[in-house]
């Protein structure tokens, strides 16, 4: 008995002896720079280079998930048409697009307009001075706030567009140079009369991969990177748009779109639904020609069915994001030094972590590699629309993430970049940011060509 | 005895003649030749045979097309009617097959949708038909992609119940059907262009300089990955969407060309295509992806080549039309489904996978 206790008593001391240390050692924080940085998407990255590069799912979606992911896939092809028709009705009476594929071609970058073609795969927000009750744009009437400049048969477009294209040089220190070039667009055939002082602003389809990732960013790990005043005195600013989501029905901090004007991927895709192709919701249950001569006064809302609305915004959300290539190549590496000691990295932000979410296990807590800190920033008088949205003014912009960027010309044809599409490569894109990253853009015009020549591979191969 | 002595010879002649025909496919060794020589011969004739080929094909029996619709307008009758409607079958086919390679311009340009856009929208095309509107180019580029390409022809060309009559036609039908096959050469020279080496800005050279800094392709081996991805692609779109669509909601309106009654046959060219990419044979029999396969894996080889033939041949249990294969043919139907599935997980989890890891960057 004594002899237990005695054999009790020193293990009793080297229990307490382990728990003492083991309450000693701290845990170790994970390493985020020892991430593999070719997983741009984190664990919802996937290795495609090619047409399909931002067209697959998440990489760990399976099961019913999955299934439910195919069907939101099916039904972002599905092409709408007249009401009535046996399938896919609803379409219009006045739209830009009669899917969502076909302005978000391979779920990629839309282009500007070309020569006697129709717009495809960009549209024109519009408004008039003034804000609504809740600080968005104030609609315009008669107009909405989004020109659309197709009809049904029968019914009247809204306007139609064409682009003049105003070209001017500019030089690198080396002397080298390159044109840059400006649209002017040309609004005519108006179905009736525009509002005095109408205001327009262009914008090209977003590419969708990662959109997911980005909505699980949480508010504060955005509102940490805000400099409102900058009170850091870099020059750099950042602030957040805050918008009105309708399923929500409160202010959120904006996220999506060029100025930030959707918080949530069911704003943005209720939207698209409803003002892009005139096809109502449970969200926006009101036809976009409500109130106008278009309306066709047919009773058919919601037009797509909450089950098809809800599995085309899950498909959305689980895109997954193409892993970078060619990372330790030097050519690469030397590019991506200059992108940051250019000051690119201070807007577009290389690594952002998600928030814990059980309810959407695939895309919680992963570090990603989204190059954008989802803030808006005076992007200068160059690129302004001169039209406010919410907390966005007319100069600025919100940072779009650049993972997936060097793979648009396989994806869409084209390198065109910027809100309207008037960059034709990535060195046009660059020397266009003014305000803010006005530095960033002198900077790379004081590089030599072999640098810029580098930075220019690092972002092909994001 | 004397049966023996006519047979022999026959025997003889056919034996010899199978040595002679050389016939490249059948011979899954090129000693000659490095992986690397024929890789570059795959690109090469993949452009050339394939990808131009079938779009060169495709816009000589889109003019056959044109021409049979113009014939019909001048002379309503029903051979020119039937002749309208096999030039429409003709192209069709040739289109159905390079479905199978939907990567490059048709994608990128948008001339997919612009082709072959489904559902048809019947109240815009019947509101259309009944307006005075002279049905220029110019006119027929303002309308969407719903009102125009193979499914609006094949409406007018076969009526809702797929039995209308040459005399059925009122004349704007016969004009709008010629603005149509107007519309659709016009696509196809756009297309045939995109990837003709004799015309700038082509896709041939994206392909062939793959790995080079002058291409859009960071490798060879992007492009290979681009090539099963896109015959993996399609056997999904056709097994999993096409057909398995109307099939498990036994609807024959989500069927996609039912006027015509032409579905099996689309989705049998669909397969065809397929085929034709993994030989690198269409009207040319040139290097495809079975000449590398067959050298360097021939189990592989084995599995697709015979899967492929599956799908092909589990058409031919389907004795009726496709929508009403969808209610009385369904055991069939689902042969069809699994066999061509089970093509697309070979090239999914086994071609794609030995693609990428023999063809260096």
């Amino acid at each position: 008995m004594k002899r237990t206790n005695k054999i009790l008593s020193v293990l009793a001391v080297f229990i307490g002896v382990a728990i003492f240390l083991a309450s000693c050692r701290k845990a170790e924080e994970w390493d985020d720079e020892q991430s593999d940085e070719r997983m741009s998407g984190g664990s919802q990255t996937v290795f495609a280079e090619g047409v399909g590069a931002f067209s697959q799912a998440f990489p760990t979606l399976s099961g019913s998930r999955l299934e439910f992911h195919d069907l939101g896939d099916a039904h972002f092809e599905a092409t709408f048409v007249t009401s009535p028709a046996p399938q896919f009705q609803g379409l219009g009476t006045i739209f830009n697009s009669n899917s969502c594929f076909n302005c978000h071609v391979n779920d990629g970058r839309g282009k500007p307009i070309r020569a006697n073609e129709p717009l495809s795969s960009m549209l024109f927000r519009v408004s008039i001075p003034g804000t609504d009750p809740r600080g968005g744009p104030l609609a315009a009437p008669g107009y909405g706030g989004q020109l659309q400049d197709k009809a049904t048969f029968g019914h009247s477009p809204e306007a139609s567009v064409s682009v003049n294209w105003i070209e001017h040089t500019e030089y690198f220190s080396d002397g080298d140079s390159i044109i840059l070039r400006e649209p002017v667009w040309n609004f005519f055939n108006h179905y009736t009369s525009p509002p005095a002082g109408m205001m327009y602003s262009a914008r090209v389809a977003p590419p969708l991969q990662g959109l997911g990732l980005l909505e699980q960013v949480d508010e504060s790990t955005i509102r940490a990177l805000t400099d409102e005043n900058d009170l850091d005195n870099d020059g750099i600013s950042g602030k957040m748009n805050y918008v009105w989501d309708e399923k929500n029905q409160k202010m959120m901090p904006g996220r999506f779109g060029w100025k930030a004007e959707a918080a949530t991927l069911d704003q943005q895709v209720a939207g698209a639904y409803n003002e892009d192709m005139g096809v109502t919701s449970y969200i926006f249950k009101t036809e976009s020609s409500f109130g106008q001569p278009q309306h066709d006064h047919i009773l058919d809302e919601p037009e797509v069915p909450d089950s098809i609305f809800n599995s085309v915004v899950f498909y959305v959300k689980t895109l997954a994001v193409p892993a970078r290539r060619r990372v330790t190549d030097p050519e690469v590496k030397r590019g991506k030094e200059i992108f940051s000691q250019a000051g690119c990295d201070k807007c577009h932000t290389p690594k952002l972590r998600t928030k814990t979410d059980v309810t959407f296990p695939e895309a919680s807590n992963q570090l990603i590699h989204p190059y954008t800190d989802l803030l808006l920033h005076d992007m200068g008088s160059g690129l302004a629309d001169y039209r406010p949205a919410y907390n966005a003014g007319g100069t600025e912009w919100r940072t779009p993430p650049l993972w997936g960027i060097g793979l648009t010309q396989l994806v869409n044809g084209h390198n065109n970049y910027l809100h309207d599409g008037r960059a034709r490569n990535f060195m046009e894109a660059i020397l266009w940011h003014g305000g803010e990253a006005a530095n960033s853009s002198s900077y790379v015009k004081s590089l030599s060509k072999a640098d810029r020549n580098s930075l220019i591979t690092f972002l092909k191969n994001l | 005895m004397k049966k023996l002595s006519v047979i022999l010879p026959v025997v003889i002649i056919l034996l010899t003649s199978i040595s002679c025909k050389k016939d490249k496919d059948n011979d899954p060794i090129n000693p000659g030749l490095s992986n690397q020589e024929i890789q570059n011969n795959i690109l090469n004739d993949f452009s050339m045979h394939i990808a131009l080929g079938t779009y060169k094909d495709m816009e000589n029996k889109m003019n056959a097309f044109y021409t049979a619709c113009q014939q019909f307008d001048v002379t309503q009758d029903q051979q020119k009617l039937d002749e309208a409607r096999t030039a429409w079958k003709n192209v069709r086919g040739v289109w159905e097959q390079s479905e199978a390679f939907l990567f490059g311009p048709v994608s990128t340009e948008n001339i997919d949708p612009s082709i072959d856009t489904w559902p048809v929208d019947f109240l815009s095309l019947d509101s259309l038909l009944h307006t005075g509107n002279s049905f220029t180019q110019s006119f027929m580029n303002s309308l969407g992609d719903e009102l125009k390409g193979f499914h609006p022809a094949e409406y007018i060309l076969w009526g809702e119940d797929g039995n209308k009559s040459f005399s059925d036609f009122t004349v704007r039908e016969r004009e709008y059907l010629i603005a149509l096959a107007t519309d659709l050469q016009l696509k196809a020279t756009i297309l045939r262009a995109s990837w003709d080496p004799a015309v700038s800005d082509n896709y041939f050279q994206e392909v062939i300089t793959a790995g080079q800094a002058t291409s859009i392709y960071s490798s060879q081996r992007a492009v290979f990955e681009e090539i099963v991805n896109a015959m993996a692609g399609i056997c999904d779109e056709v097994a999993n969407g096409k057909i398995y669509e109307p099939f498990a909601g036994m609807d024959p309106s989500l069927e996609e060309s039912p006027y015509s009654n032409n579905s099996l046959t689309d989705f049998r060219s669909n397969i065809q295509g397929i085929k034709n990419v993994y030989f690198g044979n269409y009207l040319v029999d040139g290097y495809g992806l079975n000449d590398f396969i067959s050298k360097n894996n021939l189990a592989l080889h084995s599995s697709i080549s015979s899967q492929i033939d599956n799908a092909l041949h589990s058409f031919d249990g389907i004795t009726v039309p496709f929508g009403d294969a969808i209610f009385s043919q369904r055991t069939q139907i689902q042969n069809v489904i699994n066999q061509i599935n089970t093509l697309q997980n070979t090239l999914e989890s086994q071609l794609l996978p030995f693609v990428q890891q023999s063809i260096m960057e």
